[in-house]
């Protein structure tokens, strides 16, 4: 196709988007409050339920901690726990405070970036998640002393519980290399994309892929 | 906001409706998510005026604002699988009269340009409101040179599609 042709359908192409029918003009002389909820709204009432769900897990695990004050393995477990909980609290009040920041009328690209950053913000709790695998002993110290009162470190076989801190031990590099690895820039990664989709669905992924082409797209000149 | 605030924005918004259309006419296509586009553009309008800066041209702000919405809006579709697909999208043949293949033409680059990245339509759109480069740069949060580059890239691979379309 010549130069000169694409620009006369440009041109018509352009008319075409100039087009307007009533309904339209009358909805931009009007606002319905009621039907509009904005992305950002749903946001804050998301990152809100999060943040009370973390409260509401840190109560519990702070209470752990006190009824088994003179257990020294259930305090540790709790207050490990505990650390990744308040960590996730943060992330969670970091998103509240980016989407109050949030300037709507700022360049588009910056704006997009920010936005697609805000949807990704599930990938804390997987990268949290998978930090934490190397610590399941304390999970399972924690269940014992919560449904039925025991400490098992004091009581567990010792074989099994040196086995279950060696094997957590041979988690914690795999762990770290995943949580390196889980980011936007590495999508094309089969496993990432599987766990990216399994975790927050295809909104989630393509909040990944959108953050990767404006990154691309910035670069690219 | 007052009520002179709220005059003040009507006037604003009246005389710059052309933009709203473009946009909404870009990134919707049926009639029910046009007419969803176009209430959350003016919404999110409503809600900034009170931060508008005036040294900043007000087109610039509303196509800002306006942009940023409807590409969340757009990618926001796109999630839910309702990417847009125009209808006529058969390739002429040679029968048809010169109208016919305008319009045939016209509908396989309204196809071509939906194709496109969210951010590339937006600089389309720009462009063809005549634009200065500057402008669009101010608008998208890209360098003037950026802006040319990629408009020249854009319009070779229209294009380009056109020359390699066999009615896929």
């Amino acid at each position: 196709m010549e130069e000169n042709e694409l620009s006369g359908l440009l041109n018509q192409f352009d008319a075409r988007l100039s087009r307007s029918d009533e309904k339209i003009q009358k909805l931009t002389k009007e606002i319905n409050f009621q039907k509009t909820e904005s992305e950002l709204n749903k946001m804050t009432r998301q990152s809100i339920f999060e943040l009370l769900l973390g409260l509401l897990v840190s109560v519990i695990l702070i209470g752990l901690m006190s009824s088994g004050w003179n257990e020294p393995a259930v305090v540790i477990s709790a207050g490990l726990i505990l650390l990744f909980t308040v960590a996730a609290l943060v992330g969670c009040i970091h998103q509240l405070e980016l989407i109050s920041r949030f300037d709507i009328s700022k360049p588009v690209t910056e704006n997009q970036k920010v936005l697609a950053g805000m949807q990704t913000h599930l990938i804390l709790y997987l990268k949290i998640a998978i930090l934490q695998f190397p610590f399941f002993l304390a999970y399972i110290i924690l269940g014992f002393w919560f449904f039925f009162g025991i400490n098992i470190w004091e009581v567990g076989d010792s074989t099994w519980l040196i086995s279950q801190i060696v094997l957590g031990l041979l988690f914690l590099p795999l762990s770290i290399w995943a949580i390196k690895t889980i980011s936007y820039k590495n999508m094309h990664i089969k496993w990432v994309n599987m766990l990216i989709s399994g975790a927050g669905g295809k909104k989630l992924t393509l909040a990944m892929e959108f953050l990767k082409e404006i990154e691309d797209y910035e670069k690219s000149n | 906001m007052n009520e002179s605030t709220q005059k003040v924005f009507e006037v604003l918004i009246e005389s710059n409706r052309g933009i709203l259309f473009k946009i909404v006419n870009m990134y919707a296509k049926e009639a029910e998510d046009k007419e969803d586009l176009a209430q959350e553009i003016r919404l999110q309008l409503w809600n900034s005026f009170g931060r508008y800066n005036p040294d900043l041209k007000f087109s610039t702000w509303m196509y800002r604002i306006g942009l940023n919405v409807a590409i969340s809006f757009f990618r926001k579709q796109q999630a839910r699988g309702n990417r847009f697909l125009p209808i006529n999208e058969e390739p002429t043949d040679n029968t048809q009269n010169e109208k016919e293949e305008n319009d045939v033409k016209l509908n396989l680059l309204d196809r071509f340009i939906s194709e496109l990245i969210e951010i590339d339509m937006a600089l389309l759109l720009l462009y063809l409101d005549k634009k200065s480069n500057q402008e669009i740069a101010e608008i998208m949060g890209l360098t003037t040179t950026n802006v040319s580059t990629k408009i020249s890239r854009i319009k070779e691979k229209l294009k380009q599609r056109f020359s390699t379309y066999k009615g896929d």
